[in-house]
């Protein structure tokens, strides 16, 4: 009875975790498409000078995406601890590597220098970004889809094995 | 603003070292911080020096604080020496300077001096009377001519007069976010504008009765302040100079003085700010002091 039982939650949990990783992929996937529109938003302010700088990262990242709420904790920084430097901020280490290197660097840039090198590190990013999300899109198109169908097909041939 | 709200403003974006000695001072009035150099500050007693070194990239730092990561929008202030904080505290900056494509930037900082902006309501009660047909107030620098201005604008606008500022360098209101951080009591404010812009701007825009102004300095400000006053609006300026004389022979006034818009001349005394020692009527006949 064990034995069955056992094999069936092996199945599932395979199939679980195959899904799991097609989300993961989908949503860097979306993550980083978000990014692009929020980098242009936010060069464009920058550029008009309007605003001060956390002022602008919340306008930039008024959404509900992970990149508007990296934005919006960049901005709470800024404006609680003026003089922490924003590239270490703690919601970097979450993400993923190629990532957190971009980020670092543009919010090293955005707060020192002239206005003109600001909204250039802000252009510099969002192509940066284009160029990751073309390429997680390029992959996650195949692998979230090999995942997702892959899930179920292991999960049910490690059942049948097991039993 | 008082002085607790001054040191709970600035004490984010100071060594940790300064704001400690900030606590204990009496009456602060200045903080001079110099890269390689201890932190000076200055007070109503004796100056204070404080063990902590700062170099340039930290004064970068502090200054982008100050300014509430605002300075990369401010660079034309930036050009000319110094920024407007919150509360109207001023923060003067030193460095180097580039002059590129007939534009001067500010490189790499070297020092930086926030001076604490006093206020002193009243100071020009005894003006307000003459004040209503037009007044300039002639003085040397920092015989407190910008306060007696700012006090003017407040005392005429309380009292119902439609009084505008032209605030060129954002020293008589010093707005932060489109509110003035002094006391200049209901009056509209056109900062950042060239004198003789910002004249016919309001004069188009706010139909003001008064005009306040500070430090008149070339023949275009004398000849936009007597369109404005052809208009109808009254004037209220301050120029450098030592005497009525002196002033009559500087270009952004001359034409004013010549053709008689101001309803009186109060001449300051640069031993002790606010001072006024002399007082002249429209045509420059001696009046008795207040």
């Amino acid at each position: 009875m064990i034995r069955p039982f056992a094999a069936v939650c092996a199945g599932i949990m395979l199939a679980l975790a195959a899904f799991r990783r097609s989300r993961e992929l989908r949503e860097r996937r979306l993550r980083l498409a978000r990014w692009e529109p929020v980098l242009d938003h936010l060069a464009l302010l920058l550029r008009e000078g309007a605003m001060n700088l956390p002022e602008a990262l919340c306008a930039a990242g008024c959404g509900n995406g992970e990149p508007d709420r990296l934005l919006q904790a960049a901005a709470r920084t800024l404006r609680d601890q003026p003089l922490a430097p924003l590239d270490a901020l703690p919601a970097l280490h979450k993400l993923p590597a190629d990532e957190a290197d971009a980020l670092r660097g543009l919010l090293l840039r955005l707060t020192q220098g002239s206005r003109d090198s600001r909204v250039q590190a802000a252009e510099r990013a969002a192509r940066s970004f284009a160029g990751l999300s073309a390429a997680a899109g390029e992959r996650s198109a195949s692998e979230e889809r090999m995942w997702r169908q892959l899930g179920p097909v292991l999960g049910a041939c490690l059942t049948i094995w097991l039993m | 603003m008082n002085l607790n709200e001054t040191i709970r403003l600035l004490s984010p974006c100071l060594p940790p070292e300064v704001v400690s000695t900030l606590e204990s001072v009496p009456a602060l009035q200045e903080i001079r911080l110099r890269a390689g150099c201890d932190v000076l500050i200055r007070t109503s007693g004796d100056p204070v020096t404080v063990p902590c070194r700062t170099d340039a990239a930290q004064l970068a730092r502090i200054a982008e604080a100050l300014s509430g990561h605002s300075l990369y929008a401010r660079s034309r202030e930036c050009a000319q020496g110094f920024i407007t904080l919150r509360g109207g505290h001023r923060m003067g900056l030193c460095g180097e300077v580039n002059r590129e494509g007939g534009q001067t930037q500010l490189g790499q900082l070297s020092s930086l001096c926030i001076r604490i902006a006093a206020e002193f309501p009243g100071c020009a009660s005894s003006l307000a009377g003459f004040a209503q047909s037009g007044i300039l107030l002639i003085g040397p620098p920092g015989c407190g001519k910008t306060t007696l201005l700012r006090d003017l604008a407040r005392i005429l606008s309380r009292a119902g007069a439609q009084v505008s500022l032209i605030d060129e360098r954002g020293e008589l209101a010093a707005c932060d976010h489109g509110q003035p951080q002094l006391d200049i009591g209901c009056a509209d404010v056109l900062t950042g504008c060239p004198r003789p812009e910002a004249a016919a701007w309001l004069i188009r825009s706010m139909a003001p009765e008064v005009i306040v102004t500070d430090e008149l300095g070339g023949p275009a400000d004398a000849d936009a302040l007597l369109d404005a006053h052809a208009c109808g609006a009254q004037i209220i300026a301050s120029v450098h100079a030592r005497s009525l004389n002196d002033a009559a022979r500087r270009a952004g006034v001359q034409g004013l003085i010549a053709r008689r818009c101001f309803g009186a001349y109060a001449v300051l005394d640069g031993s002790s700010p606010g001072r006024v020692f002399a007082l002249y009527d429209r045509s420059g006949s001696p009046l008795p002091l207040p």
